[in-house]
């Protein structure tokens, strides 16, 4: 028997994300708002506040006594991650089993933000008979957990003043006082205002049996069931932020949702292995495999509540009520055959072939063979002359075609629904039945990757260094895209488009990836061990079909453009801000010093004379000028282009691990390098905003950045626009992921307190980040800069214990 | 071994067999039916009609309808609300928010009405009547669906099939304006004849008076294309309208009439009537029991978009931002009149005989502190004030309401707290309430009498520069506060539904006999120049628009009738109604010299693009032939 208990506990906080302008910062922007509109400083800070529709009356006594708030501080806090973990196995030779429980507990860096997930998993085999074994694996995961929308942005548009909180210490909706519209980003969390709560319980069972039939003859039966069951729970009192905010009706209002889901697979592999004459290694596997998948859920609402004490508990209690019942199910079916073939363990052979078919789509089956072949060089007689540095070569050939079917049920279905908006015209609320907003598309199929593949092991000095190389090919048809349909042809509401699942289009992917395991330095109490791994991708559009012959060569609502990556961005390319000294050819444009400056059709002539030349209805190429008098509009038909990809240009990642005595220690590098996001922390420029991300290097006439434009309190042109293309980023890094620094205690100590083993240690994730762009400052590009989510570092402590 | 080897052979062989036969994939959907059995009974392919009316819900009283519809006009302006459509500039882009639901609503509205009339010939068990009566709402829709899309868009995408049947329409191709109206003109000829005259409780059904409006509307519009026969067209539409106007008892609908205390204007917009207005045409019915509207329950917000702001400037005098239920929430820096429309198109005198002014506007804004409110040195001196009403109160009128209380003189549907609950009085006996803040006349004050009155007074003379523009921050001294004060519109906004500041649970008329007027008015210009006949119609409008005793004020020589008239006409009695941008098109005025005489703060209006609208980046992305589309040269 053997008991194991680890445990850990995390630190989370120390996040990236930018806080709002306060102080004399934040005066400075509105004066450089109001300096820039009117072309003159304001007389006082009270016409300055005016300008602005900011009370002076109000905020003065505010600003005099210097009550500034940093509003990302007071609502991020440090979070909290607990996790134990208990395991104890056992066993006989007839019977083992083994069991485990654990217990996680995260507490978020939102305040009342928490997720408690309890583990319970068993396992028992039994060997019934020399010839039959049947084994049972099940598992228990309930989940408790209570969420807070994030409203941290909207500190990137607040007056940056108040008391948050109150005389007795509790949170003030109006931080403000005589300012209705400043609401505190806290206001959800003031005790009975807002709940949002999911419990879930998920239940596995895994039952399989395996019959030796003859020898090498082998027949296993495997089942897995899942039953998960969830509910959430949301209140919504009369006073939360949106409420406070005008963006929802105050009333409080309730909504129950409910989920049951259960599946099953059901596989049976045949198994024959056999060795003809010594070397010929033969392994023949059949396989069938069904899966049934089905859920169904429910959702209920009503509002107008008495009292903030029924939660969600009395919803019949409401007025208004709504309900909604929801059902799915997706089958598969698989059919396999594979053979292995080794000869002498130096050349290798595997051949295989499925059919595949799946419920959700119309043409549900196809067949996926595949094949590989592998040479173990090494082995040859020949290769014995260099055996004593090259200890290991192997060859791999392989080409295979594989398959994708992941979209929803029922997307090649025309049906009907209620559809989302309640119809009255007077005599109570109407039936209605439209399509549904997925368009059937009766001709949808499978999408297919054709693979080929080329790797080389290799292994030096006796193993010292080890690696592979890999080359891929990857022709991928019919990719399937959920594509929102061009609204002439109708949708499914104003604010929605009819969507339809179809088979758009065909890539072309090939790349090279690299792997070395080196043991550096190998001595009884020192030992250093570094993986090196490296991945170049490149991956373009070969083909854009929306259906029956449609070819194009881009297709920008889906980001595809021929030549190009998948997830291409496609948009006004900044390239700066006009500055002081260029006010002629930003003229050209309608614009001036301070505007952002974008790459436009247009060639600069002379200062202040831009053309370009475009080929007129009976085919001529004309030239067209453009200078001040008759300016140019920058407009998205001819200025928009293909300004970066979503996807790295290559990865790599460098991972060391010291071994010193009891202490080991573990430095984990990532790079990911060439990919671009469009960032909404970027995005939070807009004239006349109350407020702006203090990360921002924005134009004055004395600071002649290029990274943001000139601030105005309001604007208007008549040709291009002054703001555009601000949120796009090389987003490249390269960050320390994790660093882990762990002791062992020496076992002729542990054995003493009666212990196998005793481990502690701490890791620290995300401690540094180096950006190519010095506009992600203070941003985690791994998270794209989202603007809810901020990424933090996170202390790790944690100890391992076996008895 | 043998026998062993038998019985698991058999057992593997029965777990296979089973497996084999339990796979069939076929979808298995419990919650839905093909369209083909949907549509095909009178019940199902009536909730489908029902459908038709999702898209009208999004743009009458909802910002993606009025800043399209009403804006970048002679009426009014704003420095930063739906700027695209108030200034034009280079914040009319493709890529405008309120214009692409403007654009995928009526598209989505015809599909929808395509997919009816498509369906209608496969319903079993109707009468050949009962299914004319059915399938006529959707060619009303398509027909007022497509008059819209073509007045803002021009010659796009003319579609009569839906895309159920033809699949993705990938590559759009524009129809000329004319083929639009000629199945516009159809479409609505087909409502006109098999409509029924009356849809009984559901006011939000179209019937056939709204067909003939509409109908009216759409060949009065059609004149503006400069075809041969627009004076035919002209013709039509009087006739169309005439059809209402002479058989008003037929079709259910009238005028509200004065008498001696109330104009039949201010009938017109009283609470009482809004949910039986015997002059709406064609409404969007709101359900204000259940809230059960499309787009959410974010109804009603109109007059915010209007109101001037109580939150800042106002507030110093003691109104707040969300104590007033009646003229809204002050959370939005929104659309204000233009000096013609406040002192030109309304006459600017204090109690004018056309009370039309008084109902398209607030004009008092009261103290909703919660406390009286003693005004002190400080805004005497800032405002420029006479130093005599340091000191003096006033006075509170916020206060609780129940659902029974009288609200400002009316019903109060909600329990709400709000101002003019009580010191709606003049105790004092200076002509105005004790509780009055601010006061925003179009009419001028002499500038000594104004400073004395103890309330913030903002006149035409103060909002406006002599050259017709707004004031702004640096008009010093105070256009930094005067720049934010004005009249407010309020014809959304009448007691009897506000639910509470936000929400206003009325019905909008996207159509009303007055209009129909007006139209027949028009037409008899553009037809024959009957003045007589013209003149006719608008003293009808006009008289009813005064209380009994002042009816002749109002009316009007024939001689004076002529299209100038009629437009201006149109601005008294639909400001703020969602026609004012068609008006001025079928008009020929959206030019930038008429543009820059009645609405100077407009600087960027370039006649040569702006008499379309952009054509939505979302849709020209999603499309396989978009520069062969078009922006509309934008």
């Amino acid at each position: 028997m053997q008991v194991d208990f680890d445990s850990y506990v995390s630190i989370n906080g120390w996040a990236s994300f930018p806080s709002a302008l306060q102080g004399d910062d934040w005066l400075k922007y509105l004066e450089e708002g109001y300096y820039a509109t009117f072309g003159e400083s304001p007389a006082d800070r009270d016409a300055l506040l005016a300008a602005w529709s900011l009370s002076p009356t109000v905020l003065n006594p505010y600003i005099d006594s210097t009550k500034w708030v940093n509003w990302i501080d007071e609502s991020l806090k440090t979070g909290v991650q607990y996790n134990n973990t208990l395991s104890i196995r056992g066993g006989t030779e007839i019977v083992q089993s083994s069991f485990s429980m654990g217990y996680n507990r995260t507490e978020g860096i939102y305040m009342n933000d928490y997720v408690d997930i309890f583990t319970l998993r068993e396992n028992l085999v039994v060997q019934a008979a020399k010839w039959a074994k049947f084994g049972l694996t099940t598992g228990l995961i309930f989940r408790n957990s209570e969420s807070r929308p994030s409203r941290i942005n909207k500190a990137f548009g607040m007056v940056p003043l108040g008391d948050v909180y109150d005389e007795n210490g509790d949170i003030n909706p109006y931080p403000i006082e005589g300012m209705t519209d400043v609401i505190s980003l806290l206001a959800d969390n003031i005790e009975g205002t807002y709940k949002n709560n999911s419990k879930s319980i998920n239940i596995t069972a895994n039952p399989y049996a395996e019959f030796t039939m003859a020898k090498g003859l082998t027949f296993r039966s495997i089942v897995g069931t899942t039953l998960s069951s969830s509910r959430q729970g949301i209140f919504n009192s009369d006073h939360t932020y949106m409420m406070l905010a005008g963006s929802q009706t105050a009333i409080r209002n309730a909504t129950y949702n409910t989920g049951l889901s259960y599946s099953y697979t059901w596989e049976n592999i045949v198994d024959y292995h056999a060795t003809i004459a010594d070397h010929h290694d033969v392994l023949v596997t059949l396989i069938t495999s069904y899966g049934n998948s089905q859920s169904e859920s429910s959702s209920e609402y009503s509002e107008g509540f008495l009292y903030d004490d029924f939660l969600y508990y009395n919803i019949d209690a409401g007025v208004n009520p709504s309900v909604s019942t929801y059902y799915s199910v997706k089958k598969r079916m698989s059919y396999a055959g594979r053979l292995n073939y080794s000869f002498r363990g130096k050349y290798l052979l595997t051949g295989s072939v499925r059919y595949d078919g799946v419920s959700q789509l119309s043409e549900k089956w196809d067949v996926f063979p595949a094949g590989a072949v592998a040479w173990r060089i090494s082995d040859e007689d020949f290769m014995e002359r260099t055996s004593d540095w090259l200890s290991n070569l192997k060859l791999r050939v392989g080409y295979g075609i594989s398959g994708n079917s992941n979209i929803n049920a029922y997307v090649t279905k025309s049906e009907i629904t209620s559809g989302s908006d309640p119809i009255n015209l007077g005599g109570g609320e109407l039936l209605t039945s439209i399509p549904t907003q997925a368009i059937g598309n009766v001709l949808l199929g499978w999408e297919k990757s054709y693979n080929l593949n080329i790797g080389l092991d290799f292994g030096l000095f006796q193993n010292r260094i080890d690696g592979s190389v890999e080359w891929y090919d990857t022709d991928t048809k019919d990719v399937i895209y959920a594509r929102n349909l061009p609204f002439s042809g109708g949708g499914f509401a104003p604010k929605q488009a009819y969507q339809m699942n179809s088979n758009i289009a065909r890539m072309h992917n090939k790349g090279i990836e690299l792997t070395t395991n080196s043991r550096n330095i190998q001595k009884s109490d020192f030992r250093w061990n570094s993986t090196i791994t490296f991945a170049r991708n490149w991956e373009e559009v070969t083909s854009i079909d929306l259906g029956s012959g449609t070819t194009v060569d881009e297709l920008i609502s889906l980001g595809l453009f021929l030549g190009s990556p998948k997830n291409t961005f496609y948009d006004y390319k900044k390239t700066g801000i006009w500055q002081s000294g260029e006010e002629a050819d930003a003229a050209v444009f309608g614009l001036e010093p301070g505007d952002v400056r974008i790459e436009s059709s247009l060639t600069k002539r002379s200062d202040g004379v831009w053309f370009r030349n475009v080929t007129d209805e009976e085919g001529n190429v004309v030239e067209e000028v453009f200078t001040a008098d008759s300016a140019y509009t920058i407009n998205a038909d001819d200025d928009r282009q293909i300004i970066g990809q979503g996807t790295p240009k290559w990865t790599a990642g460098f991972q060391n691990t010291f071994l010193y005595k009891g202490f080991d220690l573990n430095i984990f590098i990532t790079a990911r390098w060439g990919q671009m996001i469009n960032g909404q922390l970027m995005g939070y420029f807009t004239y006349g905003s109350n407020n702006l991300p203090d990360n921002y290097d924005y134009w004055t006439e004395t600071n002649p950045t290029n990274d943001y434009p000139r601030p105005y309190l309001r604007r208007t042109t008549a040709f291009s626009s002054p703001v555009a293309g601000l949120s796009y980023v090389d987003a490249s890094y390269i960050k320390i992921k994790n660093i882990t620094l762990g002791y062992t205690v020496p076992l002729r100590l542990v054995s003493r307190i009666r212990l196998e083993n005793l481990r502690i240690y701490g890791t620290v994730y995300n401690s540094l980040i180096l950006t190519r762009s010095h506009l992600l400052k203070g941003v985690d590009p791994e998270t794209g800069a989202s603007d809810s989510f901020p990424l933090y570092k996170q202390l790790v402590f944690g100890i391992n214990v076996s008895f | 071994m043998k026998k062993i080897f038998n019985h698991k052979t058999a057992l593997s062989a029965f777990f296979m067999m089973l497996l084999m036969a339990a796979c069939s994939l076929e979808e298995f959907n419990p919650s839905t039916v093909d369209l083909d059995v949907a549509y095909s009974t009178p019940a199902g392919y009536e909730s489908l009609i029902n459908y038709c009316y999702d898209g009208l819900y999004y743009f009458y009283g909802k910002i993606d309808g009025i800043g399209i519809m009403e804006m970048g006009t002679d009426c009014w302006i704003s420095e930063s609300k739906e700027k695209g459509f108030t200034l034009y500039g280079s914040d009319m882009s493709t890529e405008m928010g309120t214009l692409k639901v403007f654009w995928q609503g009526f598209y989505a509205t015809v599909n929808y009405c395509n997919m009816a009339i498509y369906y209608s010939d496969k319903v079993k068990d109707y009468t050949e009547e009962e299914r004319n009566a059915r399938v006529a709402e959707a060619y009303f829709l398509r027909g007022w669906s497509n008059l819209n899309i073509v007045e803002q868009f021009g010659g796009v995408v003319l579609r009569t099939e839906p895309s159920a049947v033809t699949g993705p329409d990938n590559f759009p191709v524009r129809s000329s304006e004319a083929d639009f109206y000629d199945l516009i003109i159809s479409d609505l000829q087909f409502a006109c004849e098999h409509l029924p005259l009356d849809q009984g409780v559901e006011r939000g059904r179209v019937s056939r008076k709204a067909a003939y409006g509409i109908l009216a509307k759409a060949y009065l519009q059609r004149t503006r294309l400069g075809e041969a026969n627009a004076t035919e067209y002209a013709r039509l539409a009087l006739e169309a309208a005439r059809e209402i106007i002479d058989n008003q008892g037929t079709y259910s609908c009238a005028l509200y009439t004065s008498d001696d205390s109330k104009s039949g204007y201010a009938k017109l917009w009283d609470g009482e009537n809004n949910k039986t207005n015997q002059e709406f045409l064609f409404i969007e019915a709101v359900d204000h029991e259940t809230f059960l509207n499309p787009d959410g329950d974010n109804r009603g917000r109109t007059r915010q978009y209007y109101e001037m702001d109580l939150k800042t400037v106002g507030a110093e005098w003691g109104t707040t931002e969300k104590n007033c239920s009646w003229y809204g929430r002050a959370n939005d820096r929104g659309f204000k009149p233009t000096k013609y429309l406040l002192t030109q198109i309304f006459k600017p005198e204090k109690d004018p005989a056309d009370t039309r002014f008084d109902e398209t506007f607030f004009t008092q804004y009261f103290n909703s502190k919660g406390t009286d409110f003693v005004i002190p040195q400080t805004l005497v001196d800032k405002y420029g004030k006479d130093p005599s009403i340091v000191g003096d109160t006033i006075k509170n009128t916020l206060g609780n309401y129940n659902t029974t209380d009288e609200y400002y003189g009316g019903r109060c549907y909600y329990e709400i707290s709000a101002s003019g609950n009580r010191n709606m009085v003049d105790d004092n006996g200076d002509g105005y309430l004790d509780g009055l803040s601010v006061f925003t006349p179009n009419y001028s004050i002499m500038t000594e009498e104004k400073a004395k009155l103890p309330f913030l007074c903002v006149d035409p003379t103060d909002m406006f520069e002599s050259d017709g523009r707004w004031v702004t921050s640096l008009t010093m001294p105070y256009g930094t506060y005067y720049k934010d004060c004005y009249p407010s519109m309020r014809k959304l906004s009448s007691l009897y539904w506000i639910y509470n500041n936000q929400k206003w649970e009325g019905d909008v008329p996207i159509l009303r006999l007055g209009e129909v007027y007006l139209i027949a008015a028009e037409a008899a210009l553009r037809y024959n120049n009957d003045q007589a006949a013209a003149a006719g119609y608008v003293n009808t409008i006009r008289q009813r628009a005064a209380v009994t005793g002042h009816t002749d004020e109002m009316t009007v020589n024939q001689n004076e009738v002529d299209l100038d008239f009629i437009l201006a006409e149109r601005a008294r009695e639909l400001a703020g109604e969602q026609v004012r941008w068609c008006d001025l098109k079928r008009y020929g005025k959206l030019t930038r010299t008429y543009l820059s005489a009645t609405n100077p703060d407009i600087l960027n209006f370039d006649d040569a693009k702006n008499q379309v609208r952009p054509i939505p980046q979302s849709f020209l992305d999603a499309i396989a032939n978009p520069k062969e589309f078009g922006t509309n040269g934008y």
